[in-house]
């Protein structure tokens, strides 16, 4: 009974994390259209990040996290208008045909480059703190704290994308793109902020991911596809689904490893997103 | 007030609309008619900014807006209530309406926007709450307008507001678009129901296969003889 | 004029057949100066060759779904890799290459029968996403199921004396998947093809039979790959789930077709040839960052020629005075602000 709460409580943070990470994913799917394959890079550059961080500068991870969250802002925001602004003038099938190829390609180059800088081998922020036993189970304050962290996170954007004009805007152009822009909806720059926004969480996720385990340099384009299971299992278009699709895959990997066998868990994202697209593509809460 | 010259569109190297031109008065309720892929959508497009013309203006008081982003257009003061109103159905009605509003210059104004509009569709007051989805036709279509005029427009353009609704519904909107107009906002109305769109309109523009055939006041057409037998099904007798 | 219109005019247009004289005889010349290699070559040129006809083997298939059809198989290297695992697990277990090579063909051709009829519910991204999954599942399936696949070790068999067999069967492969990149490009079946890339509602309404093209040629897309997944082994006699199925094996094809233009005869080829250059000449200096250079080239075509080297002025030239049969553009033109 202990192990099951804790892999449950393990897979709530796990899920979160996925969700947040995700997050970027799908928003920008939804306001520019473009499957952006480098999206995952983004978390594995944040975590080495925040390594950096902590080993020369001192930094915790809860402030580098902030800190790398507002420089990947920027460097999403210089990311769309260096590469992706240009393509969306495209017709959908070379829309998709150059999105593909300027997302994987920077994703590969960003990849192969880390290695190559860092020497390859997997990183991981080595920042601890104490634990607190209860009832037999063990519970790190790190991960009650980083739990607490997501969960602030999550209600922040709930607020943000209910209750705010640009974060309305945002939900608005996702949902019907022409008619944001005949209401004066400049989706240049809102295109702009979601992208900036997404690379944010992308990063800042990315610290807390290398807290809890590793990165290492050619995650992200097998992370992305894991992005892509929990946007489709939450369904595509519902940001509140991507928080049930993080948690759906978190809940069954974590499961998996501890009943099948660790070496399990890597392929149960892939095989749910495979089975989700074949079998029920809106996902469980989606539009489309 | 507003004044189309010589458009040019192509889809590819497919040509769409053949030089077409037209204007708008002051005031005035102007409307097309024509049928099925004549190009009055493409039109609208064009106009509005989501597609690009090739060749010819586009004038709103004198000033060029043909090859300007949409958003601009909208700031500019024409506002389209698109072909299958467009809205966002998962947000509240009362969403939907706000972010009408959301160029600087129209947010700055929007308690009082938001008034009006209310004033004029007092069906939304009552929803404001509920997710735009649920909403029926006729009243998704009133919202599209109550979300247009939220940008204090000065010319509204409409492409096909009929579309789909009751005849019962289609005399409430076009009876609050005879309001609207006289609140001092002139219209151009895309429309297939000819009947209705005849009746408000001052003057009319028939376009066929991309190109202006026919210009002139709804009583003038009225009685031309293409107009009753191609739109109103009235058989020509060679005498009449 | 409205979006059918649009979409059969196109499709139409993109289907000019110029005069092929010239083109044959450069194609055989150059067929004739690559058999010759294991006699006028070194062992390296031979080595050369049979990477480069591989690459382009798989390119020119990719592009038979990808480029013609329109649908991006992210999942293509899964073929090979399929090819692979079959040859060296029937050889381990005594077969002869022939049936090696039989069942290497056979299981990428069911594989592909089996996984379009789910996925080819899907487009466009969608499409792309579930066939980059499926690869990664069999990467993850082949280091997990030890018994069959040997694990994250991989598979070996035994070495063959010459490699002669194998050079000439990677060499009819590259030929054979030309051949069929060429053959579509003038058939009826290839402008069926070409339809469903365009407007693929538009396609079905016209007459084409859009779910049994689909299908078809997406399981004849996996017939060479599988074929030249097992010639691989039999030369290499290893193979791990990474050379199997990783990004490299799987995106170096698929990069290639890219960079000289998807649904064009000549693209695929080009793409290779130059890419492979490029490689082993980075390759002799460097040994690494070669992701790093594939990445940067697929940016690069990406924004400034998604259509790919063959749809870039300058090649236009080249395409008249070498008479080669004229490509498909799906263009990429302006469409909204």
């Amino acid at each position: 009974m202990a192990a099951f709460v804790q892999i449950l409580i393990g897979s709530v943070l796990q899920g979160g994390l996925y969700a947040l990470g995700a997050f970027g994913l799908s928003l920008s799917f939804g306001v520019l259209k473009i499957l952006n394959l480098s999206h995952g890079d983004f978390l594995m550059l944040g975590g080495f990040g925040g390594y950096f961080a902590l080993v020369y500068l001192g930094l915790n991870p809860f402030v580098s996290a902030i800190v790398l969250g507002a420089a990947f802002f920027l460097v999403g925001i210089g990311y769309h208008q260096a590469f992706l602004a240009r393509l969306s003038h495209r017709t959908p099938q070379g829309l998709l045909v150059a999105s593909v190829m300027v997302t994987l390609g920077t994703a590969l180059a960003i990849e192969d480059l880390t290695s190559f800088l860092s020497g390859g081998a997997p990183v991981g922020i080595p920042y601890r703190l104490h634990s607190l036993t209860w009832g037999g189970a063990v519970f790190p304050v790190l991960r009650l704290i980083l739990l607490a962290a997501t969960l602030i996170l999550t209600i922040a954007l709930y607020y943000f994308f209910s209750r705010t004009f640009l974060g309305r805007a945002v939900r608005a152009s996702t949902i019907n793109r022409d008619g944001a822009l005949l209401v004066g909806i400049n989706i240049r720059r809102i295109a702009l902020f979601t992208f900036g926004l997404g690379t944010a969480l992308a990063a800042g996720t990315g610290v807390f991911y290398a807290t809890l385990f590793t990165v290492e340099p050619f995650m992200g384009l097998a992370l992305a596809l894991k992005y892509l299971a929990v946007i489709v299992v939450g369904g595509m278009g519902s940001l509140p689904g991507v928080f049930v699709g993080g948690l759906v895959i978190a809940a069954a990997e974590g499961f998996t490893a501890y009943y099948a066998g660790p070496r399990w868990s890597p392929m149960v994202a892939f095989a749910i997103l495979v089975a989700a697209l074949l079998l029920k593509p809106q996902g469980l809460l989606g539009r489309e | 007030m507003l004044e189309v010259r010589d458009l040019q569109v192509l889809y590819g190297s497919i040509q769409v609309l053949w030089g077409v031109s037209l204007r708008v008065e002051k005031g005035e309720i102007v409307t097309l008619l024509g049928p099925n892929g004549a190009g009055k959508s493409t039109l609208m497009r064009a106009i509005s900014g989501l597609v690009r013309p090739q060749a010819g203006t586009v004038e709103l008081l004198g000033a060029r807006i043909d090859g300007l982003k949409p958003h601009r257009i909208v700031e500019a003061g024409l506002v389209q209530i698109p072909e299958g109103r467009q809205i966002w159905g998962d947000l509240t009605v009362q969403d939907n309406i706000e972010l009408g509003a959301f160029a600087p210059a129209a947010r700055a104004q929007l308690a009082r926007s938001l008034e009006w509009v209310y004033t004029l569709f007092p069906v939304l007051v009552q929803r404001r709450r509920m997710l735009a989805s649920t909403l029926s036709g006729g009243q998704q279509q009133m919202l599209a307008i109550a979300r247009g005029l939220m940008s204090r427009p000065r010319l509204l353009l409409l492409d096909e507001p009929s579309l789909g609704l009751a005849p019962q519904i289609v005399e409430e909107v076009f009876e609050i678009l005879i309001r609207i107009n006289e609140e001092g906002i002139p219209v151009l109305l895309v429309e297939q129901n000819v009947d209705f769109a005849l009746q408000i309109a001052d003057r009319t523009y028939v376009m066929e296969n991309g190109r202006i055939v026919r210009e002139g006041t709804s009583q003038a057409l009225r009685a031309t003889d293409e107009i009753r037998a191609a739109y109103l099904g009235l058989r020509v007798d060679p005498g009449s | 004029m409205d979006d059918r219109d649009i979409a059969l005019s196109t499709a139409r247009d993109a289907r000019a057949v110029h005069s092929v004289r010239p083109y044959w005889f450069l194609a055989a010349l150059l067929l004739a100066v690559a058999s010759a290699t294991p006699w006028i070559g070194s062992r390296y040129h031979v080595s050369f060759m049979f990477l480069l006809c591989m690459h382009l083997a798989m390119a020119a298939t990719y592009d038979i779904v990808g480029g013609y059809m329109g649908y991006i198989n992210l999942g293509h290297g899964a073929f090979f890799g399929l090819g692979a695992y079959v040859y060296g697990a029937t050889v381990l277990r005594g077969g002869n290459p022939v049936l090696g090579l039989l069942l290497a063909t056979t299981a990428a051709g069911l594989f592909a029968g089996l996984v379009a009829v789910p996925v080819f519910r899907l487009r466009g991204v969608y499409f792309a996403i579930a066939t980059f999954g499926i690869l990664k599942l069999l990467e993850v399936l082949a280091a997990n199921l030890e018994p069959a696949t040997g694990g994250t070790p991989g598979l070996s068999i035994p070495p063959t004396p010459s490699t002669l067999p194998t050079f000439f069967l990677m060499l009819a492969a590259a030929v054979a998947a030309v051949g069929l990149s060429g053959w579509i490009c003038r058939s009826r079946l290839g402008l069926g093809l070409i339809t469903v890339r365009e407007d693929e509602d538009v396609a079905e309404v016209s007459g084409v039979n859009t779910r049994w093209i689909k299908r078809r040629m997406f399981m004849l897309s996996a017939l060479i790959p599988g074929f030249v997944g097992g010639t691989y082994m039999w030369q290499i006699t290893y193979v791990d789930p990474v050379s199997a199925f990783g990004f490299e094996v799987s995106f170096t094809p698929i990069i290639m077709a890219m960079l000289g233009g998807t649904g064009t005869l000549a693209g695929p080829v080009v793409g290779t040839v130059f890419l492979t250059l490029v490689e082993e000449l980075l390759w002799s200096r460097l040994g690494y960052l070669q992701l790093t250079m594939y990445g940067l080239v697929l940016v690069f075509i990406g924004l400034v020629m998604p259509g790919g080297l063959m749809r870039s002025r300058p090649f236009a030239h080249v395409y008249r005075v070498l008479a080669i049969p004229d490509h498909y553009g799906y263009r990429s033109g302006r469409r909204r602000p």
